[in-house]
């Protein structure tokens, strides 16, 4: 690819992961021009995920029970086997094969990045001390000195919950989400809806790496694990 | 699992996006709930023309598309400017990332529908042109041109950057 086939593949789609090595390949002006599309992409995306009106699901799925009870009940088990398939699609996209723990976790996470756009933008570090607490409200200690990252909160990820956090890197922002418990996976990387995933398994649940690119997951997971994150025992805070 | 339990999975996989990618449209909030709503409605009693499970998402936003099509002919809805819809954001980490969030979508409320939707279609729904092309009927190559024009459009509003130095595809 030359350079301006690289200029129009970024006007077309900046996250397509051939571009990673292509501006590798064609040198510090591509890889500053790939940042910048991809910077902008994130402006759109915040730009573009409005918040949705409270309870519109509800509301959906309430006026749809209607529906629902007046149509006469068909049981076509295609159509129920690809609905129950879809929850997790993209993992099934990329792997051709039925969905599994860890393809559900990731595409969960995957998910999960739509509904909190601003976490990707923070330049901020979050204080150390806040990190200690937050991680605490989770039953983990952790050094927050260790810790440098963005963004950090709580978040409902489908049925559980996760710490999210993104921690800036060269190649772009990283996001990580962990859930510390209950979450088993198998190490495992791939890429969905235009992004890199990576999921581990972590303390007594598993990590999930989300970028643009996969170049800094193995910087971040040893980020991760020079913090020396712990469970804390039952009840502990 | 029943039919109404996996459509109501169906529902919740993609409930957000189907709003984002209506509100996009139809540009008032209203609107883009009453179109989703309608979308579903359809997509539920027309289930059984659904032939392959990965084409799920793209079969909701055509029947998204259509139905806003429709709307539209029935009656025009009084179109807001763009920047007259206030979009509460209760998560906004500054007053300064809010103005610059307010300005791009300024800004994509102001490219043309036509090069607006394919660009949606992309970044909302997740498609990649081929499938873009798919649902919109044309060429995939007329999807890039689409999506290109989109993304120099923005930047020629945001950042000033002359659309003449953009080279085209052809």
């Amino acid at each position: 690819m030359n350079f301006i086939e690289f200029r129009r593949a970024l006007m077309v789609d900046p996250s397509e992961a051939r571009l990673d090595d292509a501006s590798a390949e064609l040198g510090t002006e591509a890889q500053a021009a790939l940042r910048d599309a991809r910077a902008f992409e994130r402006e759109m995306a915040a730009a573009l995920a409005v918040p949705v009106p409270e309870e519109f699901e509800q509301r959906l799925l309430a006026r749809l029970a209607q529906e629902q009870a007046v149509t006469r009940p068909r049981q076509w088990l295609g159509w129920a086997a690809a609905l129950a398939a879809s929850v997790a699609l993209a993992a099934v996209l990329w792997r051709g094969a039925a969905p599994d723990a860890t393809h559900l976790l990731m595409s969960d996470a995957t998910a999960h990045l739509s509904h909190e756009p601003f976490a990707l933008t923070r330049t901020e570090r979050v204080p150390a001390p806040l990190i200690e607490r937050t991680f605490a409200t989770a039953g983990l200690a952790i050094d927050g000195q260790r810790l440098p990252l963005n963004y950090l909160s709580r978040c409902p990820v489908e049925s559980r919950i996760a710490l999210h956090m993104v921690v800036r890197q060269d190649a772009g922002p990283v996001t990580a989400l962990l859930f510390p418990r209950d979450a088993k996976v198998e190490r495992m990387d791939a890429r969905m809806d235009g992004m890199a995933v990576r999921a581990v398994p972590y303390l007594d649940g598993a990590l999930v790496l989300l970028a643009e690119s996969s170049r800094d997951f193995d910087a971040v997971e040893t980020e991760l694990h020079n913090a020396r994150p712990r469970l804390l025992a039952a009840g502990g805070r | 699992m029943s039919d109404a339990a996996a459509f109501d999975a169906f529902v919740r996989r993609y409930a957000s996006d189907a709003y984002r990618f209506a509100f996009w449209l139809a540009k008032d909030e209203a609107v883009a709930q009453d179109v989703v709503q309608e979308a579903y409605l359809r997509a539920w009693r027309s289930r059984t023309d659904l032939r392959d499970e990965k084409a799920a998402k793209a079969w909701l936003f055509t029947i998204i598309r259509r139905e806003h099509a429709r709307l539209f002919e029935r009656k025009v809805p009084p179109i807001d400017d763009i920047q007259d819809v206030v979009i509460e954001d209760d998560d906004s980490p500054s007053a300064h990332a809010m103005t610059e969030v307010q300005e791009m979508r300024d800004a994509i409320g102001r490219i043309e529908a036509k090069y607006r939707e394919p660009l949606l279609l992309q970044l909302i729904g997740g498609f990649s042109c081929e499938e873009i092309a798919e649902q919109l009927g044309i060429t995939a190559q007329a999807v890039m041109t689409q999506v290109f024009r989109a993304r120099a459009k923005l930047k020629a509003l945001l950042r000033a950057e002359p659309m003449g130095n953009v080279h085209e595809l052809y």
